[in-house]
C-alpha cells in the first residue's frame, strides 16, 4: 500500500506515518574525494555531545575506511543482507525499503509502533553494546581489490588496489527510521528545519530505534537510560552557523545548507544569480548523492561519490547515479564547470551554513539569508617555475614547479 | 492521542501533549512553584569576607613565581597572618607557619622552579585537569565550565598570564573576587546579590577547588618541607573551612594519578584502552558482521615470516 513520496527512490514508499514536510530541510553535501580521515570532525563533535558518561561508545560522527570499516561493526552488511535483492529499474528503485522487506501494511495503524506492540518487522538489528560499538577504527586502511605488487599501475581512474573514507552523521532523514520505529513516539522532526531529535522527556528506553536507524545513528546511553542522537548542532545552526564537525574539517569537504525536493528544488543559475547550493548540487547537477537511498529514508546528506573506486560497489552506497556524477565531477578538471568548480572552493572556507552562492567576476560569493559569509577564487592564482635551475654550478632538477 | 494522529513533524511530543490537555507549563512556572519564599541569608559577614578575600588572593600570590609581580614579601605575610586570625585558630597557625619559613626571595625563586617551573619539568602540576579521573577527552570541558564561571562574574584570564584556565592561581584569585563582591554587596544590604556569589563560591568549591586542593597540597607537602609546604597547608586549611562552613561535599578526585581511559563499567577490562583499531581484540572474527577480510597483507606477511624461522 503506498503511502509517502520519496523522490530519491522515484517511487511511493512505505512508512508508518503521514508525509509532511519541514519549512526547510537541514542538508550536507560531502566530497569523498578531499576526506583524509584526520577523524577532526570526529573529535569535534565529541567533545562538544558525547563526552559524559554513559556515551564512551556514541560517535554521532564517524568517519570509517570503505569497503572494510564500519562502525558499530557491519552496520550496513548486516542490513543490507536482511533487505534482500536490491533491483533499481533506471532511476526508480524496485525492491523493498526497510519498511517494506516484511510486507507489513502500515496504512493501518493498528500496525503502528505502540507501546504494547513494538514492531519488529523492519529490516536490521539491534547493534550489541558489549561488541558492536567497541571498535570505531575497525578496518581501517584496510585495502580492497589487487594484491599490492611492485609492477601494479594506477593508470585508469578507478584503481585496481582502493579504499576510500566515509564520513557519516545523522542524516535528519524526511523519513526518519527512527522516528518510525519508535513505539511511544518519543522522536521528531523540527518543523523548521528538519532536524530530527528525541525528546528525552519522552523516551522510555524502548530502543527500538537502535534497531530501526538503519545507519545506527540513534544510539542508546545505558547511564542516562534514554537514546540519544546527533542534533545536527541546532543551537549553531538556528544562528545560521555550520555545525561542529562542517566548521572543523580540514580536508573542507562538508557544505552545511538546505534542500528542497526536486519540484520545488531552485532551478537558477548560480553565473547569473544567487543560487541554493545544495538545489544545484543534487538537483541541477547530480553530482552529490544520498547514503544507502534503498533504505527507503530519504536521508538528507549527500556524498561526491570517490572517484578511485570501482562503480558497481558504488553503486550499492549511492544508488544508480554514479556515473553521472563522475562525468560531472572530472568535467570540473576540464574547466567546464566553473560554477561547480566555485562552489567546491567556496565549501569550508566560511564557518557559516551557505543558503545561497553565484559565480561574481572570476570569484564564487557564499552568502547566507542575503548577508555575503564567502567569497573565494575560482581559480587560485599559480607561478610556475623552471623545471631545470641552475644552483651553485650544479644543474638542479625540479619534480614540482608549481 | 491516537496512534494515527500522530505526525513526526512537529515540536516536542512532550509539549504536544502538554498542549493538548490546557497545560501551559514555563520554566518560570517551575521557578515559582519550587522558589523558596523567604530565602535565608548565607552564614557570614562582611568583614569575615573581606579577609577571607584578602586570604585567597594573598595565596594566588605566594603560589607565584616569586619575582617582580609575584610572590610574597614581609608586608604580605603579617597581612595573612591578621586575616587569618580573623576567622578560624587552625587557618590562622597555617598562615603563622607560611610567615615563619618565608626565606629571601631568590631563594623561594629557585624552590619554586623546582617544584612548579618549567625549568625542572613541572614535579608538582598546579593544575586541576591533571587531578581529574578519566582521559583529556572528557575532562577538557571542565576547562570551559572553570572559563564559564570567571565569564559569569565578568572576568576573563588576563592575556599576559601564560596559564591555563584551571590553574590555581586562577582559581584563588576568582574565589577572592566572589568574597570581595560578597563583603561589598553585604556593606550595601543587596541580599539578593549576597545570596548568588555566595552561591558561585559554593558550586566552584564543590566543583572545581574543593575537589582536588588536597592532592595538590599533598603533592607539594611530598616534595617541599619549607615555604611552599607551608602555603599548601594554608591552602588546604582554608578549604577545609570554607567547606565545614558552607557545607560543602565535593566528590574528591581519585587520590592517584591513574587514569581510567575508557569507562570500563561498560565495556569491562578491555576498555582500559582506546580499542578504537581492534588491534588487541582476540577472536574478532566471531563477532558477527565481521568483516573477514580474506586478504589482509598484514596477516599474511606476518605468517610468511613466522614459517621462514
Ligand atoms: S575533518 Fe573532514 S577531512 Fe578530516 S576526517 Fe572529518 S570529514 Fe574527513
Ligand atoms: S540517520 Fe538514523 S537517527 Fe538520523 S534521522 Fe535517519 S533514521 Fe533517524
Amino acid at each position: 500500500m503506498p503511502q509517502v513520496h520519496n523522490w530519491q527512490l522515484n517511487r511511493e514508499v512505505e512508512f508508518p506515518y503521514e508525509e509532511s514536510r519541514p519549512e526547510r530541510q537541514w542538508a550536507a553535501m560531502f566530497d569523498l574525494n578531499k576526506c583524509i580521515e584526520c577523524q577532526t570532525c570526529t573529535l569535534a563533535c565529541k567533545t562538544t555531545w558525547t563526552h559524559e558518561e554513559g556515551q564512551e561508545h556514541m560517535f554521532w560522527n564517524n568517519v570509517e575506511t570503505k569497503p572494510y570499516g564500519a562502525h558499530p561493526i557491519g552496520w550496513d552488511k548486516r542490513t543490507l543482507e536482511d533487505m534482500g535483492t536490491m533491483e533499481w529499474d533506471g532511476d526508480t528503485y524496485e525492491g523493498d525499503t526497510i519498511f517494506e522487506t516484511e510486507d507489513v501494511d502500515w496504512d493501518d495503524p493498528e500496525n503502528h509502533p505502540t507501546e504494547e506492540r513494538i514492531n519488529e518487522d523492519v529490516a536490521g538489528f539491534m547493534p550489541d553494546i558489549e561488541d558492536d560499538w567497541r571498535y570505531p577504527n575497525l578496518g581501517e586502511d584496510e585495502t580492497a581489490g589487487e594484491e599490492m605488487d611492485l609492477d601494479v599501475h594506477f593508470d585508469e581512474d578507478t584503481h585496481p588496489i582502493w579504499f576510500f573514507y566515509l564520513p557519516r552523521i545523522c542524516n535528519h532523514c524526511t523519513y526518519a527510521g527512527c522516528a518510525g520505529g519508535c513505539p511511544v513516539q518519543a522522536i521528531y522532526k523540527r518543523p523548521e528545519d528538519g532536524v530530527v531529535l528525541i525528546d528525552r522527556e519522552e523516551c522510555q528506553a524502548q530502543m527500538v530505534c537502535n534497531e530501526t536507524c538503519p545507519y545506527k545513528k540513534a544510539q542508546y546511553n545505558p547511564a542516562e537510560t534514554i537514546s540519544q542522537k546527533c542534533v545536527g548542532c541546532y543551537p549553531k545552526t538556528e544562528d545560521g552557523r555550520a555545525p561542529q564537525c562542517f566548521e572543523t574539517c580540514l580536508g573542507k569537504i562538508r557544505l552545511h545548507g538546505y534542500i528542497n525536493t526536486p519540484e520545488e528544488a531552485d532551478d537558477s543559475d548560480p553565473m547569473a544569480e544567487p543560487t541554493n547550493p545544495l538545489d544545484f548540487l543534487v538537483h541541477q547537477k547530480e553530482v552529490a548523492l544520498p547514503l544507502y537511498p534503498q533504505f527507503g529514508l530519504e536521508p538528507n546528506v549527500y556524498y561526491i561519490p570517490p572517484t578511485t573506486a570501482p562503480v558497481d560497489y558504488l553503486e550499492q552506497l549511492f544508488g544508480p547515479g554514479v556515473e553521472d556524477a563522475f562525468e560531472t565531477y572530472r568535467a570540473i578538471g576540464d574547466g567546464e564547470e566553473p560554477a561547480l568548480e566555485g562552489l567546491l572552493n567556496l565549501m569550508g572556507s566560511t564557518e557559516w551554513s551557505i543558503t545561497a552562492f553565484e559565480v561574481d567576476d572570476g570569484e564564487a560569493v557564499g552568502y547566507y539569508e542575503g548577508d555575503e559569509v564567502g567569497r573565494v577564487p575560482i581559480t587560485e592564482p599559480q607561478t610556475e617555475r623552471d623545471r631545470v635551475d641552475e644552483v651553485d654550478g650544479e644543474e638542479v632538477y625540479r619534480l614540482d614547479i608549481t | 492521542m491516537s496512534d494515527s494522529d500522530f505526525s513526526i513533524l512537529g515540536g516536542p511530543p512532550s509539549e504536544r501533549n502538554d498542549e493538548s490537555s490546557g497545560g501551559n507549563r514555563t520554566a518560570r512556572d517551575d521557578r515559582d512553584t519550587d522558589a523558596d519564599p523567604t530565602p535565608e541569608l548565607p552564614p557570614g559577614d562582611a568583614a569575615t569576607a573581606l579577609h577571607r578575600a584578602r586570604l585567597y588572593s594573598l595565596l594566588a600570590l605566594g603560589l607565584e613565581r616569586p619575582d617582580g609581580n609575584g610572590g610574597l614579601e614581609m608586608d604580605d605575610t603579617t597581612a595573612l597572618v591578621n586575616a587569618a586570625a580573623a576567622l578560624d585558630r587552625t587557618v590562622e597557625d597555617a598562615a603563622t607557619a607560611v610567615d615563619d619559613h618565608l626565606t629571601d626571595t631568590a631563594e623561594r625563586k629557585k624552590r619554586w622552579a623546582s617544584l612548579f617551573g618549567v625549568e625542572e619539568g613541572h614535579t608538582v602540576s598546579p593544575y586541576e585537569l591533571t587531578y581529574l579521573p578519566g582521559p583529556l577527552l572528557t575532562t577538557v570541558r571542565q576547562l570551559a565550565d572553570i572559563r564559564g564561571f570567571y565569564h559569569a562574574f565578568g572576568i576573563d584570564v588576563g592575556e599576559k598570564m601564560p596559564y591555563r584556565g584551571d590553574h590555581v592561581c586562577y582559581q584563588l584569585e576568582f574565589l577572592a573576587h566572589l568574597c570581595l563582591r560578597d563583603a561589598r554587596l553585604r556593606r550595601a544590604g543587596d541580599d539578593e546579590g549576597v545570596t548568588i556569589v555566595v552561591d558561585a563560591r559554593r558550586t566552584f568549591l564543590e566543583a572545581h577547588l574543593g575537589r582536588w586542593f588536597w592532592r595538590f597540597a599533598g603533592e607539594i607537602s611530598a616534595h617541599d618541607d619549607g615555604f611552599f609546604a607551608a602555603v599548601a597547608d594554608l591552602l588546604a586549611a582554608l578549604v577545609e573551612d570554607e567547606i565545614a562552613i558552607l557545607d560543602l561535599d565535593p566528590e574528591w578526585v581519585p587520590d592517584t594519578s591513574e587514569v581510567t581511559e575508557w569507562n570500563e563499567g561498560i565495556f569491562g577490562a578491555a576498555g582500559r584502552s582506546c580499542g578504537g583499531c581492534g588491534a588487541d581484540a582476540t577472536g574478532l572474527e566471531d563477532l558477527e558482521g565481521s568483516p573477514g577480510n580474506p586478504r589482509n597483507p598484514g596477516s599474511q606477511t606476518a605468517q610468511d615470516g613466522l614459517d621462514d624461522r
